[in-house]
């Protein structure tokens, strides 16, 4: 067989790249989903001990409303990589640039916003185990968001020099998708740490 | 173009830079697995030289020559090297090296990656062993239970050194995992099916599988230890709402499939030989394989059955228990269809076979122990007793010492281009598996009788010293036997015989490439039409023209069907991948000091990345021409 004429830069899923990144996301959606997974059997053994409330009584509950705005703003950084991928096909490299800084742009806002929702909090993250949980995995979001931005910057910087095409295209992809990881992993985060303690069982 | 013109050019692509900074800057997949290997060796020395030390403190009762706290440094990193330093890198190195081969590709599907991932375990192990020699190793045994491996149980740096650093070897063990993973899927021959992937490749692949689900346990364990000691967060303290079972929770969801992933390339590497050295395809291919593939489901199934006497719920023991039985069926029907091989070949008694043969028997006495510790009653009894000990050292050596020493013999003319010598080997094989059987038989027996692990010495009275003086004698017996081994490999460099491409007339596809391979393996990518293509095709068959032989060109294949889909440019040598791992381990090794080197190394990680993908110009038009 000859595979002289076979394409070397193919886009799709065929490149072991996309497969690699698509390993470092299970690994990662693993890790989130075992931090979890120790958060309820932590309230379930502090519950039915009779050791404690979950979150221990007297813990002032995170605000929602802030994480609510950054849930939005994710999406946005998600849907405009979607669209700079659909605007790099089109051979438009400047243009999916000037998208890609808008991405970073909105996705500071995130960080920005998020500092300022850790600095409200009113317990530390040696308060109880609760309040671990709460600091450990904003902040392991937030350096998720931090990596995004820095691994987009570096993205549009080559798309702005003109590097990627409508066939060579994986770096944009893969930063694609890890940014659809990044938006994705928040609401379960969210979900748990900041709403599942206000629900009456 | 003329064979040789091709082969020139092909080596020119595939060159490796020389010197030593050229040594730090290779991607070459051969190069990482040797390297993977012989380091994991090194280490498995080391780690038995510190048994060894242990057995001479333990020989009679009341010796003072190592004394309780380095004692207790001594059996902490003897058991965290030998599982994180020796068995995983190890099966992975010997993965690294074997399965592009297998497989029939030139290399893996991520060449820097591999580089880094073994710089990032070399680092780790050599911190580990430097914490040591710094009297500040870790201290609390290989599974560091808290509240002992609390702050304030523990204020000294040595669990810190645990935390961090085996948080940072667990980065090295997964990115190889998603390597492999990738390179079996995508990267196989063309015509090697799902259905005709070599034993060993399939054990690999599982086990990559079970690194992916299982190290994020540890990860997140040690992380919130680490968090724990050096920020104050409270995971772990139960007057505030933490848990020290969740330690164990976390560790064990890790800790069990981890035998597992050391035993099942292990038992692949012993599907691979038997059938070599008895002129016969293994009998049973689909059953062996559905067994790995059922140990690798189940084996995530029976933690807990570290933690009965921990006073978790009846019910939950029970299921565990029952759970901790079952896996003995995959692993009996393996070791039915390694007789039935051996039964209906016509076995040579090579070293190689000779090792999978004393695995076999030492594997069956380790699993009788371990159906015997499975059930509750009889658990609760030997649990923490010297019997555990006896127990998984001869499920791990056993089961993974002996066939991994198989495939080493096996493979090193593949690795080196000579054969070891078989003379020196039978020694080797004999004198350790006599040491082997005198060091750890009478561990059961002390266990029985009341032995508790990880004490630094016993009283007269106990009369347990006849035992543990003939455990020792055996674990000396042991150790020259290993020593052996040396020997043998220094021998070999110097008068070793030279070995053709296929010294043992074997089945798969690396004995195709040279011994030692070239870098680039494969002139030409062999057609695969049946599951032993040396036995059965003649090679090389319908090979694969058109790939360009002036860059690292590799073929992308359909995960089920492998048909070709597409070819694939690989990156080449970079500095990148080592810088990468120093800035990690600033992140990491740096934390046990402070925090704050974690923040130094966002922006170190950041260099490193960018460097390592930048594009050199001048830029190709990134299009098909």
């Amino acid at each position: 067989m000859n595979v002289a004429g076979r394409t070397r830069y193919h886009s799709d899923l065929k490149h072991p790249y996309w497969w690699g990144i698509l390993g470092l996301i299970i690994i990662e959606v693993t890790v989130i989903a075992i931090f979890l997974a120790s958060y309820f059997y932590l309230w379930i053994v502090n519950v039915s001990t009779g050791r404690m409330g979950w979150p221990a009584q007297g813990t002032v509950l995170p605000p929602v409303l802030i994480p609510a705005i950054n849930t939005g703003l994710l999406l946005f950084c998600g849907w405009s990589m979607w669209y700079g991928g659909i605007l790099i096909k089109k051979n438009k490299s400047k243009e999916f640039a000037y998208l890609a800084l808008a991405c970073c742009v909105v996705a500071g806002l995130v960080l920005y916003l998020r500092w300022i929702q850790m600095e409200m909090l009113e317990f530390d993250w040696g308060t109880n185990a609760y309040a671990s949980f709460v600091w450990v995995l904003t902040g392991f979001h937030f350096l998720h968001v931090l990596a995004g931005i820095l691994g987009t910057l570096v993205i549009g910087w080559f798309s702005y020099k003109g590097y990627y095409n409508e066939q060579r295209m994986l770096g944009v992809q893969i930063d694609t998708i890890y940014w659809y990881y990044i938006v994705a992993a928040w609401p379960p985060i969210y979900f748990v740490l900041y709403w599942t303690p206000r629900i009456t069982w | 173009m003329e064979l040789n013109e091709k082969m020139q050019k092909l080596d020119q692509a595939w060159a490796n830079p020389p010197g030593f900074i050229g040594w730090l800057r290779i991607v070459n997949q051969t190069n990482i697995g040797v390297r993977y290997i012989y380091t994991s060796l090194i280490f498995f020395f080391m780690s038995g030289v510190l048994g060894l030390m242990m057995r001479v403190q333990l020989a009679s009762a009341e010796t003072n020559v190592l004394g309780p706290e380095v004692f207790n440094q001594i059996f902490t990193v003897h058991g965290t090297a030998m599982m994180f330093l020796f068995a995983i890198p190890m099966v992975e190195g010997l993965g690294a090296y074997i399965v592009p081969l297998m497989i029939g590709t030139r290399d893996l599907s991520f060449p820097r990656l591999s580089s880094f991932s073994y710089f990032v375990f070399l680092i780790g192990g050599i911190t580990l062993f430097g914490s040591l020699f710094m009297n500040v190793a870790p201290n609390a045994g290989w599974f560091d239970y808290v509240p002992l491996a609390l702050k304030e149980w523990s204020p000294g740096k040595n669990i810190d050194v645990y935390a961090t650093v085996i948080t940072f070897i667990e980065i090295s063990a997964l990115a190889a995992a998603v390597e492999l993973i990738v390179t079996i899927l995508k990267q196989r021959a063309p015509g090697m099916t799902m259905a005709r992937m070599p034993v060993f490749v399939w054990s690999i692949l599982v086990m990559a599988f079970m690194i992916v689900f299982a190290m994020p346990g540890v990860i997140v364990g040690s992380v919130m230890l680490a968090l724990d000691r050096i920020i104050g967060t409270v995971f772990f303290e139960a007057s505030l709402g933490g848990d020290s079972l969740l330690w164990q929770h976390l560790f064990w969801w890790f800790g069990h499939p981890e035998v597992y992933i050391a035993f099942l390339p292990a038992a692949g590497v012993v599907s691979t030989i038997i059938p070599v050295f008895c002129k016969r395809p293994l009998y049973g291919y689909t059953a062996v394989v559905m067994s790995m593939v059922a140990t690798g489901i189940i084996s995530f199934g029976l933690w807990v059955h570290h933690m009965f006497t921990t006073g978790i719920p009846d019910q939950a023991s029970a299921f565990f228990s029952v759970a901790s039985a079952m896996i003995a069926i995959p692993s009996g029907i393996q070791i039915y269809c390694w007789i039935a091989t051996i039964l209906t070949g016509r076995p040579r008694f090579n070293t190689a076979l000779l090792w999978c043969m004393g695995f076999v028997i030492v594997f069956v006495m380790g699993g009788l122990s371990g159906i015997m510790v499975a059930s509750l009653p009889f658990d609760k009894q030997t649990h923490d007793t010297y019997f555990v000990v006896a127990h998984f050292h001869y499920v791990l050596i056993g089961g993974v010492v002996f066939p991994v020493f198989g495939g080493i013999y096996y493979w090193w003319p593949k690795f080196t281009g000579k054969l070891l010598n078989e003379k020196l080997g039978k020694i080797n094989f004999w004198l350790v598996v006599i040491g082997f059987n005198i060091a750890f038989f009478p561990m059961h027996i002390l266990g029985l009788q009341g032995m508790p692990r990880r004490i630094y010495t016993y009283i007269e009275e106990m009369n347990w010293g006849a035992m543990n003086m003939l455990s020792s004698l055996g674990a000396y017996l042991l150790g020259v036997g290993f020593f052996v081994f040396i020997i043998n490999v220094i021998w070999t460099i110097k008068k070793g015989e030279v070995a053709s491409n296929n010294p043992w007339d074997a089945d798969t596809l690396e004995w195709l490439a040279d011994s030692p391979p070239k870098n680039y393996k494969f002139v030409e990518i062999p057609r695969v039409k049946s599951l032993n293509p040396l036995w059965d095709d003649e090679m090389p068959v319908d090979a694969t023209t058109g790939m360009r032989v002036d860059r690292r060109e590799v073929l992308i294949t359909e995960i089920l069907s492998s048909k070709v889909q597409a070819v694939v440019i690989l990156p080449t040598n970079s500095i990148w991948p080592f810088v990468l791992a120093l800035a990690t381990a600033v992140a990491f090794i740096g934390s046990i000091f402070s925090p704050w080197w974690f923040v130094v190394s966002i922006g170190l990680v950041f260099i490193s990345i960018t460097g390592w993908f930048w594009p050199h110009r001048p830029w190709d038009s990134g299009r098909d021409v």
